[in-house]
């Protein structure tokens, strides 16, 4: 192969997407989506509602196996892998569902608990321990919201505690979707630092899809735009600040009228 | 969709034409999903870690909260059988033999049949609903996407405590049912307790009970797999829940009863 300088780029990239076609159907989501993502940064993935990106980080998950193309995670293809080596692949990557996603059977604390217990990663003793540490880092503290069921909680409130699961995970990569959508401001802040600190303490790699450009600026290193089921722009934040993209001023903006409106798409 | 008076006409007859084959390619993947199922679950049921608490929540939840609707069941159809019989076989003034047929027809065919519907209908659609609402709350995607196993951590427990507690159950209608019939012989048909319970036991033989357990080894299999299968392939939200719910009612019946046909063609001659 030529791709001795893929190869070295493979490796800096941990997450590379190269022109993934999607569909449910006869409806394309996805129509040749190309994006890397590097180690250690933080890339915001921004685009309409409807546009696939939820789709896509389930691609990244191999939840979704895509109909074309490729998806790398560090050296290993998430769309071909048998299903073994898949769920230890999964083992370094942790998903916050838009959703949120719990498990309604279990308890707050179990829920938080199921990564330590399920894959044995500490010991039984600390488990308890770790499951607190990550349920006050969403700012979950108060120990009668430990003992409840997901049908017990808030909307905000089950946000959260598929964070701290997500932590439960102790992961390499995150990829959040829409983690500060449906919380007050003070408290989608602090999901806002919680990802920066997340990015400083463990050097994980992230990928955070979200509508909130104030919190895409403030946790994002580089801005993602996904339209019509392509990546059609992605630059650092400060780029995208200044951008004079015509589809990424639209949508900083949010204006009703645009390019990103004019698309036959929509309806 | 809306201007169908445009559309030309082939395409609808092509449609209608090619109906039965859509039908046939549906009805052979969904053969195949469940086989798929079954074969990978079973390939899993001795794959460590064993989930006991899991296996043993499923046994309470199949098993002990089944006793009594599988107890009601049984002493009714019990009650009813032998009525009918003993009416029916003293126009021969052979109600005497009734217990011995009651009894054969109890541990052959209505004690087995009967307990594995009577669970296919709380059992079957319970894990249907659950499945299927954790399938569609992303519940099973966020399991998959821990590095679980959906399967060994859903379905075996499911396929185990059934495949047990299916047989198990229907042991205890054998005898419920027995019981039932033998109160209404007593008290309705004038058999004496010594004479009914000397007939039952002559007339029946261990092959009899055999081959109504054997059977529902087999029915505790279908009802976790149909059950699963629906569930885990649910989507669109509560609605497509609902219909998960219902068919696994009706497949499972249909399949209890279909299969249990031809169960009894093989154990005839085996047994
Ligand atoms: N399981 C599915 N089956 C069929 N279609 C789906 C499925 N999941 C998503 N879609 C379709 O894919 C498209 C993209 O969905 P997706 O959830 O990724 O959007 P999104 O960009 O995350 O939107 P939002 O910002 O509102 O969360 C939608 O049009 C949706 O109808
Ligand atoms: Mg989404």
């Amino acid at each position: 192969m030529i791709a001795g300088t893929e190869t070295t780029e493979r490796r800096r990239a941990r997450i590379r997407l190269a022109d993934v076609h999607l569909a449910f159907g006869p409806q394309p989501v996805l129509r040749g989506v190309s994006l890397d993502v590097h180690e250690g940064e933080t890339l915001v993935v921004v685009g309409r509602s409807g546009e696939g990106k939820s789709v896509l980080l389930k691609t990244i998950d191999g939840i979704l196996k895509p109909d074309r193309g490729e998806v790398w995670v560090d050296q290993e293809r998430m769309d071909s892998l048998r299903a073994r080596e898949l769920s230890l692949a999964r083992r370094k990557i942790a998903m916050v569902f838009q959703g949120a996603a719990l498990f309604d059977s279990m308890t707050v604390e179990e829920n938080v608990a199921f990564p330590y217990v399920e894959h044995g990663t500490c010991r039984t003793a600390e488990v308890r321990e770790r499951v607190v540490e990550n349920l006050r880092r969403v700012h979950l503290t108060d120990p009668a919201v430990f003992s409840k069921k997901p049908a017990e909680l808030s909307g905000g409130m089950k946000k959260r505690v598929g964070v701290a699961r997500a932590l439960s995970m102790e992961p390499e990569i995150i990829l959040w979707d829409e983690p500060t959508t449906g919380l007050d401001p003070v408290t989608a802040d602090a999901i806002n630092d919680l990802i920066l600190e997340t990015q400083a303490s463990t050097r994980a790699t992230s990928v955070v899809v979200t509508h909130d450009m104030a919190s895409a600026f403030k946790v994002g290193n580089r801005v993602a735009m996904l339209h019509q089921g392509r990546v059609v722009y992605t630059g650092s934040v400060e780029e995208t600040r200044a951008t004079e993209n015509p589809l990424v001023r639209q949508f900083v903006e949010g204006r009703a009228s645009g390019p990103l409106t004019d698309g036959a798409r929509d309806g | 969709m809306s201007s169908s008076v445009s559309l030309p006409d082939i395409p609808g007859r092509e449609r209608s034409l090619l109906a039965p084959l859509r039908w046939l390619e549906s009805a052979c993947l969904h053969i195949g999903g469940v086989s798929i199922l079954f074969a990978s679950a079973l390939s899993r049921v001795f794959q460590r870690p064993f989930r006991m608490r899991q296996w043993i929540a499923q046994m309470e939840q199949v098993g002990v909260h089944s006793i009594s609707v599988a107890l009601l069941t049984a002493t009714f159809t019990g009650m009813v059988m032998v009525l009918q019989t003993g009416v029916q076989l003293s126009r021969f003034q052979s109600e005497s033999m009734t217990p011995g047929i009651a009894g054969i027809a109890l541990l052959r065919e209505i004690a087995p049949v009967l307990t594995a519907l009577a669970i296919a209908a709380r059992v079957g659609a319970g894990i249907a609903a659950e499945l299927g609402t954790m399938r569609v709350t992303e519940q099973i995607d966020a399991l998959e996407s821990m590095g679980s196993d959906p399967i060994h951590y859903l379905v075996v427990p499911r396929l185990v405590a059934c495949v047990v507690m299916v047989p198990a159950l229907t042991i205890l209608s054998d005898l419920v049912g027995i019981l039932g019939g033998c109160l209404i012989g007593v008290t309705k048909l004038d058999i004496t307790l010594q004479a009914y319970l000397d007939t039952t036991f002559r007339w029946v033989n261990p092959e009899d009970f055999y081959s109504g357990f054997l059977k529902t080894i087999v029915f505790g299999g279908i009802v976790a797999t149909i059950g699963c299968y629906l569930g885990l392939k649910s989507s669109g939200g509560a609605e497509g829940v609902g219909t998960a719910t219902t068919r696994s009612v009706v497949v499972s019946f249909i399949l209890i009863l279909v299969s249990d046909y031809f169960l009894t063609e093989i154990l005839l001659k085996v047994l």
